[in-house]
């Protein structure tokens, strides 16, 4: 699920990204919800894909 | 990471979970492993309710590809993080050690001011991982 360009816009390191950067780079994001407790591990689907 | 709360930690020499991190809104955490494509050296779990941002390194080179001069831009804040990190080294490495234990005698009970850490966002992170990088494995 891609996310709100505005929210990248809290994030230090694309502080100054244009908003033609920050809607691209929105686009390939994945917003995700953690339940307490629940730890991080790298999407299965996401690892497979090419670098 | 958007919202919530995350700690990072690590097991050390002695077994011992030890926290590494606790990133706070708008900074990121696994983001050297992602860099460079290795395992991850510590592991992250939510605390509470956790909202974040996976980004991916292709979601970097596709920006990069689409949009060469956000390179400069993301470099740019690294740069700044870098200088920030060399400038507390200076000013820590300079300090005289009986000073500092005199300075926290006499001013015990003054109030206290904010780390020159604390004032730069991501900073701990990125400090954090320069250091723990660069010690030999």
């Amino acid at each position: 699920m891609a996310c709100d360009p505005e929210a990248l816009k809290n994030v230090p390191l694309f502080a100054l990204l244009d908003e033609d950067e920050l809607a691209l780079l929105s686009q390939q994001v994945e917003h995700k919800q953690f339940a307490p407790r629940s730890a991080f591990t790298k999407s299965a689907t996401r690892a497979a894909a090419p670098t | 990471m958007m919202s919530g709360r995350v700690r990072v930690t690590t097991v050390d020499e002695d077994h011992q979970e030890v926290v590494v991190d606790e990133p706070s809104h708008g900074e990121f955490f696994g983001f050297a492993s992602m860099l460079d494509q290795t395992p991850h050296q510590t592991n992250a779990a939510a605390v509470e309710e956790t909202s974040c941002l996976e980004v991916d390194r292709n979601d970097i080179l596709t920006l990069l590809q689409r949009k060469p001069h956000a390179g400069m831009d993301m470099l740019t804040v690294l740069g700044r993080q870098f200088h920030a990190a060399q400038q507390l080294v200076r000013l820590r490495a300079g300090r005289n050690p009986n000073e500092i234990i005199e300075e926290e005698a006499t001013l015990a009970n003054a109030p206290r001011t904010p780390s020159p850490v604390s004032a730069v966002p991501g900073l701990s992170s990125f400090l954090f991982w320069s250091f723990f990088l660069a010690m030999p494995a």
